[in-house]
């Protein structure tokens, strides 16, 4: 024989208002809800209705009561038993599919929901379908009672009615403007007329986003968020079936800032914070939407990441774009407003919609070695692009740049190299990646005799760095004051990083990162010594072995430092060495220059 | 002194506000390490190389994360008073996840870390459950049926600990494996949660949307597997990892004959694979490139725009190649990628999967996927 499941109602209770809402006061969305969906059955009966929802407070009586009323569908005794006695079954559920559009509701948890701050609640419904009225009360333990009322010949309306008896400790969520508050933050929107009687309606609220007053628009943004916006941007769809305002931030967004919107369906209100509404690019707009066909998760209080999210995303983003196109197009000086705000966004957008790159890149800002440009701006003075994509090749490069004449832009920054390809691909500008490794080729070559007179030095410097992994070379550079340019691409940087851990690693660890330092190209970096300068002319021309071999590590080191790369330890000690026996090699020629 | 300790959180606060895994934030956190090594800051250096190890991991760069976590494992155990443990361990499953991929690291090696790992588990009071998850993801990559069904059964059976992996790492890795073993409904059922939206982390649902992708199509669900690759790929489009994954919705635009799309995704993930992902990652990638070469060939294409950066690929006018110059040269580097992993792993299966992938070309069919729901494509 099978048995039933047996199901703890408080066992439940605890799961829903610890784990499933985020806070009680989600029981007004729930009832509202629930009368929104019974009068919108109705009118598929009664297409005339004229859906009402009132509520009575009962704030003073003790304990404290709510009432809601609504001129619904209603239910009959059997339904009660079936939808609003079983937990999990809807009464919406064999519809779900088949006209979802027209229903909040589908998981039929939501007057349960009311137990999180009701000892008992009372139903009275009278279905629209005929038969008495009937009454039905739960009580928090998980019992409940069901009777009908004599009332056949009775001509009250159909609907239901729902009295909620205040749990102790929750008697906040009973009063008045608690109610209010909570129906306005819920269902201002719903196109229904919802009155908390004797005076206070929410029906027919005009959508904020039909106002073709901008500023009523902004206030409403400021109501809802706090926040002066900067500008505001009407979105439509009937095809993807959702429409709204999107609000531009005030001050900058970090591409990693989640943006959190606003989302309504059918007028209520679910989402309070939604994340993933938009395009990744669009991070400087904040959305108030209403929509028709997103569904939403058990709790209400999110969706589903399913295809129609995607398509109302699609459909938002085009919408910003075309709005974004349309400004540079009508109102250039607006567009510039907002790119000094917002350039990481238009640089995302630009970054990866071609149609936007061609209309915006012009604009879009640069950090340059000889300042901040725009796109336009180089392009016109420049025939091709030379571009740094990393921050620290960039301040690496820069000084040396500027001396040898080359802008140089940093495109480290997010989307920036997308740009740059983009610039190649569709502007049809050469592009090309300075490192500090490129930047040797623009140093001038010696003259033969002067080869000649470095080769001995040369020699030997090679000879002592290699020790360190370290190619040398020399040539003609500017600034003069500057001995040597430490080149080292980052592949070198990591490399080198790898031989110091394999240093301080266990057996285990370091034979595997020997393993994979085998793998790697072993590109080397590269000393460039610097023929204009005297010291190194000096140095040149020193024929003293000892000497030299004490002094060319110790540059080495020094390049090293001022190029901000970390010594590894057998570099330490060689600096520390070294430096020592320079002060005892000063102290003794003193010594032998007073002798 | 302090003004690079400030530089240093700088950096850090920088790194994290990046969105995604990008460059940008990987370099903002090796500068803060540079900046510790350079003021030989340990305590710094271990919290920068914390952040840096995440960072690499999840933004495909497994030599740097495993630079990373072997200093601070070093120093984990020279100065044990100083530096927790703790904050490492969990790491170590993904420097043990991203080794294998690597064929330069022996099996004889491999199973040292993941003793050492038990070992260390063990001393923190974990259970066996993530040694038994990782033998088991391990075995796919070694090729070892035997031990995969073997540490299955295993992982299944043991209790979770604060250890282990999340639980939509675990459904999605666990629906892998099961793919893996060819028992397909079982691997649905595990990945079912995922696809309800019930799990979900930072790599899932992306990684399993890919998964079901062939099982999908060779099944006929043609529909329901476009359903995935379309959810699927925009998840994973913008991140440098995964390339395996990103090999599966390869495979799968090109069995639709979605050459356009497909072509535009290998401009896009290609030169990453190659330059800074594993051998073995890049090998599944590059071989489900092949698989679309070939497909053109056989279709009578003798050229193919593919912006591919010429550093790697070799020259190109106007990003034009010959498509059977370039899928020769890859077809080479994957069987030569594949016989190495086949000498470590001591048996056959990169080649075996190989031959899988070439037996496919008979199951290509004309589904065309719109342009306005294109998920290969970047430009609109």
């Amino acid at each position: 024989m099978g048995y039933r499941f047996q199901v703890d109602l408080r066992g439940i209770l605890d799961l829903l208002s610890n784990h499933l809402y985020s806070s009680p006061q989600v029981f007004i969305r729930e009832l509202l809800q629930n009368s929104v969906d019974a009068i919108s059955q109705r009118q598929q009966i009664d297409p005339e209705l004229r859906g009402r929802i009132e509520w009575q407070v009962l704030e003073s009586e003790d304990p404290p009561r709510i009432r809601i009323r609504d001129n619904g569908v209603g239910l009959t005794e059997q339904e009660i038993h079936e939808f609003v006695a079983t937990l999990g079954r809807s009464g919406k559920t064999d519809s779900i599919e088949a006209r979802r559009d027209e229903f909040l509701g589908q998981f039929g948890i939501g007057l349960l929901s009311c137990f999180l701050v009701s000892e008992t609640i009372r139903v009275r419904s009278r279905s629209a379908h005929g038969g008495a009225p009937v009454v039905w009360l739960g009580r928090h333990d998980g019992t409940y009672d069901i009777k009908a009322e004599d009332g056949l010949d009775d001509n009250t309306e159909p609907g239901t009615e729902i009295e909620l008896i205040c749990r102790s400790g929750f008697e906040r969520f009973f009063r008045r403007e608690e109610v209010q508050r909570l129906n306005q933050h819920f269902g201002e929107l719903l196109p229904i007329d919802n009155v908390i009687l004797p005076d206070t309606r929410f029906n027919g609220c005009r959508r904020p986003w039909h106002h073709s007053d901008k500023k009523a628009q902004l206030q409403f943004g400021k109501r809802l968020f706090g926040t002066d916006f900067l500008d505001c941007i009407p979105i439509h769809s009937e095809e993807l079936g959702f429409e709204g305002v999107a609000f531009v931030l005030p001050q900058a967004q970090s591409p990693a800032a989640r943006t959190a919107h606003r989302v309504y369906l059918r007028g209520m209100l679910v989402a309070e914070s939604l994340e993933n509404l938009l395009p990744p690019w669009a991070f400087f707009v904040r959305c108030v939407i209403n929509t028709q066909r997103l569904r939403p998760t058990a709790s209400r209080e999110a969706f589903y990441e399913d295809t129609e999210l995607e398509k109302i995303r699609g459909g938002l983003g085009e919408t910003l774009r075309d709005w974004l196109l349309a400004l540079a197009d009508k109102d250039p000086d607006r567009l510039r407003r907002l790119l000094r705000v917002h350039v990481h966004s238009l640089k995302a957008l630009a970054s990866s919609d071609d149609t936007a790159f061609r209309i915006f890149a012009k604009w879009l800002p640069f950090e340059t070695t000889d300042g901040m440009m725009t796109l336009g701006a180089y392009c016109e003075k420049h025939k091709s692009i030379r571009f740094t994509s990393s921050l620290d090749s960039f301040r690496q490069i820069a000084p040396i740049a500027t001396t040898q004449k080359l802008c140089v832009i940093n495109a480290a920054y997010a989307f920036e190299l997308e740009l740059l390809m983009k610039t190649q691909k569709i502007l049809g500008l050469d592009i090309e990646q300075t490192t500090s490794a490129t930047l040797l080729v623009h140093f001038d070559q010696l003259e033969t005799d002067e080869e000649e007179f470095a080769s001995g030095f040369m020699e030997q410097a090679q000879h002592v760095l290699l020790a360190h992994g370290c190619e040398v070379l020399i040539r003609k550079f500017l600034p003069k004051s500057l001995p040597t340019f430490y080149s080292a691409t980052r592949d070198s940087e990591r490399s080198r990083k790898l031989d110091h851990t394999k240093e301080i690693s266990g057996m285990l660890w370091s034979s595997v990162l020997g393993k994979l330092s085998s793998t790697s190209h072993h590109e080397r970096p590269t000393l460039c010594f610097n023929y204009n300068n005297p010291i190194v002319r000096r140095l040149l021309s020193l024929d003293d072995e000892g000497l030299l071999s004490l002094l060319i590590p110790t540059i080495y080191v020094q390049a090293l430092l001022l190029g901000h790369h970390p010594l590894s330890t057998l570099e330490v000690d060689l600096l520390n060495r070294n430096v020592l026996d320079l002060v005892d090699w000063s102290l003794e020629s003193r010594n032998r220059w007073l002798q | 002194m302090s003004d690079y300790r400030q530089a240093i959180a700088e950096c850090l606060d920088e790194a994290r506000r990046q969105s995604g895994y990008g460059d940008f934030a990987l370099e903002c956190c090796e500068e803060a390490v540079r900046l510790a090594d350079r003021h030989r800051d340990l305590d710094l250096g271990f919290e920068a190389r914390l952040e840096l190890i995440e960072l690499s991991c999840f933004s495909g760069r497994p030599k740097d994360m495993l630079t990373a976590f072997a200093w601070c494992l070093a120093q984990v155990d020279q100065h044990p008073a100083r530096f927790d443990e703790a904050h490492i361990l969990w790491t170590y499953k993904w420097a043990i996840e991203e080794a294998v991929a690597f064929h330069e690291i022996e099996r004889e090696q491999i199973e040292e870390m993941i003793q050492d790992l038990s070992r260390r588990f063990e001393q923190v009071g974990a259970g066996s459950r993530s040694e038994y998850h990782l033998r088991c993801k391990v075995a796919t990559v070694l090729g070892d049926r035997e031990a995969a069904e073997h540490f299955e059964r295993l992982w299944q059976r043991a209790p979770h600990d604060w250890l282990s992996d999340c639980p939509a790492c675990d459904a999605d890795t666990h629906a892998h494996v099961l793919f893996w073993l060819e028992r397909n409904a079982e691997a649905y059922r595990a990945a079912a949660p995922i696809f309800h939206g019930t799990l979900r982390c930072a790599e899932v649902p992306h990684r399993t949307h890919a998964r079901v992708l062939l099982p999908l199509f060779m099944e006929g669900r043609f529909k329901e597997a476009l359903q995935h690759h379309r959810l699927g790929y925009p998840l994973l489009q913008n991140g440098r990892k995964l390339s395996a994954r990103l090999a599966d919705h390869l495979l799968f635009l090109t069995l639709t004959s979605n050459y356009d799309q497909a072509l535009a995704l290998v401009s896009k993930h290609l030169p990453n694979a190659r330059n800074f992902g594993s051998p073995y990652e890049g090998f599944i990638f590059e071989y489900a490139t092949v698989f679309l070469l070939d497909e053109l060939i056989q279709g009578g294409e003798k050229q193919v725009r593919l912006c591919l950066p010429e550093s790697l690929f070799g020259q190109a006018e106007n990003d034009v190649r010959d498509v059977k110059n370039l899928c020769e040269s890859l077809r080479k580097r994957c069987r030569s990628v594949a016989s190495h992993f086949a000498m470590r792993n001591s048996n056959e299966s990169p080649t075996s999967w190989m031959t899988s992938i070439d037996r496919l070309h008979r199951e290509v069919i004309q589904m065309p996927i719109s342009k306005s729901s294109d998920c290969g494509s970047g430009d609109s």
